[in-house]
């Protein structure tokens, strides 16, 4: 018995390929978080993320037999989930379904959904909670290929070769899409600092709807 | 050289992506320039909160939730291919159905009276014979519908086939079978226990001996025997027969006749009842034309219930008494060959060589073509399948 622990992705993918679930199972446990993650942020709800994450592994396992490993397997897997959750984000679009950061337009302006976050802790963690839930609203405003690129970028450390293959595009196409979106996040952090801060530490709103 | 630019070097400035001179460009533009110098750093400080987002947990049960997901795939693989691919297996499905429409038509065993109880069988025995017996049974079946059901069997829900039942079938059977044996009197005498055996007796036998050969071999005796037996222990003596040698050849036919047999019974009944009431006329005739003119009529009609009555004789005895007609020669004992030469040798081996492989190659062509249709599907199929993983890789 090989232990599945100390191959590397090129073994499990071929032996998943011949339908070694088990090798295939090794590679959710070495990918699933970084999947989960980005699947998380692009969909901007954990639940949806988790739904997308197993979609695009389920996706992956269907579409193995495709992967003949021209990239790393983990660019490929990118791939994968990148697409699963931009269509899912299309078909949403289209559908008009309103995600939680998404701006709603009223007759006062824009306003933007608040989740109250009653989870109480040290400053310290209120800080840093502080500080991601503005970031993580900041890129739910973003549109969904720049906020694809940042995430593959920043979250999950592709090179700008690897990010190539993951988009399907070319690296001149990833350094202007990347630049033009932190720009667009620069924008939104900066403008959005003052009222994400009043709405997490004062919480009086309570929510708005 | 322009802001614009320079800050198009930005992102791949702070991931590192830049060529030492276009870094030594850029450091160059944000020490001179205080804008871009104020941008730069704006745009590290946005780069450093992303990166500085800690990474989620993954939720609880995640992975068994995606293997169950996989377990699931991986089982059914087939099924899916199938599901997307509905209309080709509709396709498929109508194909085979068509095929085996026309083999059922075209006879494979499916003996056409099914279902019916065995008593209803008074002495006839079953009606299958075997492959080629049912292939002939059914096609001659076929015109029973055209077959007047007698009135009184027009009952509620009795099908032809049911009135059929009703009568005795009649079946004409014969087999056929070539047998190599190895001691010719043996196995005549056999048979003919055989035959005896079952009530049924020789209808003909021929035999033939070779010439002896020079040296006292050979002499071998073949020869040709008619049987006839009850048609109830038809497939016995067939049975028991070929298992005496080696059986080269073997062809089973049946007939049905039974509709023949009854229309032939019916008009039979009615030349009676009409050469019945021409005795009634001709008891009453005055003149001697008339006497002349109703006897005429009566030999025409005695003629035909004669024509009759041998046809119903023939079947009665071929229904009842099936034939098997055998075949029987001897084994030949392997002929020495007066030892040929080398060259003979050669060129015989050669000549075989070539046949063997003409012979291979013609089977190939047959089993191709036999194999075409299936492979035609499995094709489509195959085509369908990489189709549909293409599209899930997309």
């Amino acid at each position: 018995m090989v232990n599945l622990r100390e191959i590397s992705d090129e073994q499990l993918v071929m032996r998943a390929k011949r339908g070694d679930t088990d090798a295939f199972g090794e590679l959710v446990a070495r990918y699933e978080h970084r999947i989960f993650n980005l699947a998380y942020r692009m969909m901007g709800d954990p639940e949806d993320g988790a739904d997308m994450a197993q979609e695009a592994f389920l996706r992956a396992f269907k579409a193995l037999r495709g992967f003949r490993g021209d990239a790393s397997f983990s660019t490929w897997l990118y791939r994968v989930a990148s697409n699963v959750c931009l269509d899912e984000l299309r078909r949403r679009g289209r559908r008009g379904e309103v995600s939680l950061d998404a701006p709603l337009t009223t007759e006062q302006g824009q306003l933007r959904r608040e989740v109250p976050d009653t989870a109480a802790g040290p400053a310290e963690v209120v800080e840093r909670r502080e500080a991601e839930a503005l970031v993580h609203r900041a890129l739910g405003l973003l549109p969904d290929d720049h906020r694809l690129v940042v995430l593959l970028r920043d979250i999950e450390g592709l090179s700008y070769g690897e990010l190539a293959e993951a988009l399907g595009c070319p690296v001149g196409t990833v350094k202007s899409r990347l630049n033009r979106a932190r720009a667009k996040l620069r924008e939104l952090l900066l403008s959005a600092e003052p009222e994400a801060s009043r709405v997490v530490k004062g919480n009086e709103r309570g929510g708005a709807r | 050289m322009k802001c614009r630019d320079i800050r198009e070097m930005f992102s791949p400035y702070l991931d590192d992506e830049l060529s030492q001179e276009e870094r030594a460009r850029v450091e160059e533009h944000v020490r001179a320039c205080d804008k871009c110098a104020e941008e730069l750093r704006a745009l590290g400080s946005v780069v450093d909160m992303v990166r500085g987002m800690p990474p989620a947990p993954v939720p609880q049960g995640f992975r068994s939730r995606v293997m169950r997901a996989v377990e699931k795939e991986a089982r059914a693989p087939i099924r899916k291919v199938l599901r997307g691919y509905r209309g080709l297996a509709a396709i498929a499905a109508a194909l085979l159905l068509v095929v085996g429409a026309y083999l059922t038509v075209a006879g494979l065993p499916f003996p056409a009276a099914q279902g019916i109880p065995e008593s209803a069988h008074v002495g006839s025995g079953e009606v299958a014979v075997g492959d080629a017996g049912e292939a002939m049974y059914s096609k001659v079946a076929a015109p029973e519908e055209e077959l007047a059901e007698p009135a009184d069997m027009q009952m509620a829900g009795l099908g032809v086939e049911d009135v059929l039942d009703l009568y005795e079938r009649k079946v004409i059977r014969n087999a056929f079978l070539r047998l190599e044996v190895e001691d010719f009197d043996e196995s005549y005498r056999r048979i003919i226990t055989i035959v005896k055996g079952v009530g049924g007796y020789v209808q003909q036998s021929t035999f033939r001996t070779d010439e002896p050969g020079p040296e006292g071999q050979g002499g071998y005796k073949s020869g040709r025997l008619v049987l006839r037996v009850p048609s109830e222990f038809f497939e016995s003596a067939v049975e028991e027969i070929g298992s005496l040698g080696e059986l080269r050849d073997r062809e089973i036919t049946g007939q049905d006749v039974t509709m023949e047999y009854y229309d032939l019974e019916a008009r039979k009944r009615n030349a009676e009842r009409q050469e019945q009431r021409l005795l009634e006329i001709l008891a009453q005739a005055k003149t001697v034309n008339e006497i002349l003119q109703v006897e005429r009529e009566l030999a025409r009609v005695r003629g035909e219930i004669e024509v009759y009555e041998g046809r119903l004789r023939y079947l009665n005895n071929v229904t009842t008494l099936s034939t098997i007609t055998v075949e029987l020669s001897e084994a030949r004992e392997e002929e020495e060959p007066a030892s040929p030469g080398l060259w003979d040798r050669m060129t015989v081996a050669f000549r075989d060589s070539i046949r063997a492989m003409l012979d291979l190659a013609g089977r190939a062509l047959v089993f191709l073509a036999a194999a075409a249709p299936v492979l035609l599907i499995l094709a489509a199929l195959w085509l369908a399948y990489r189709r549909f993983r293409g599209r899930a890789g997309a």
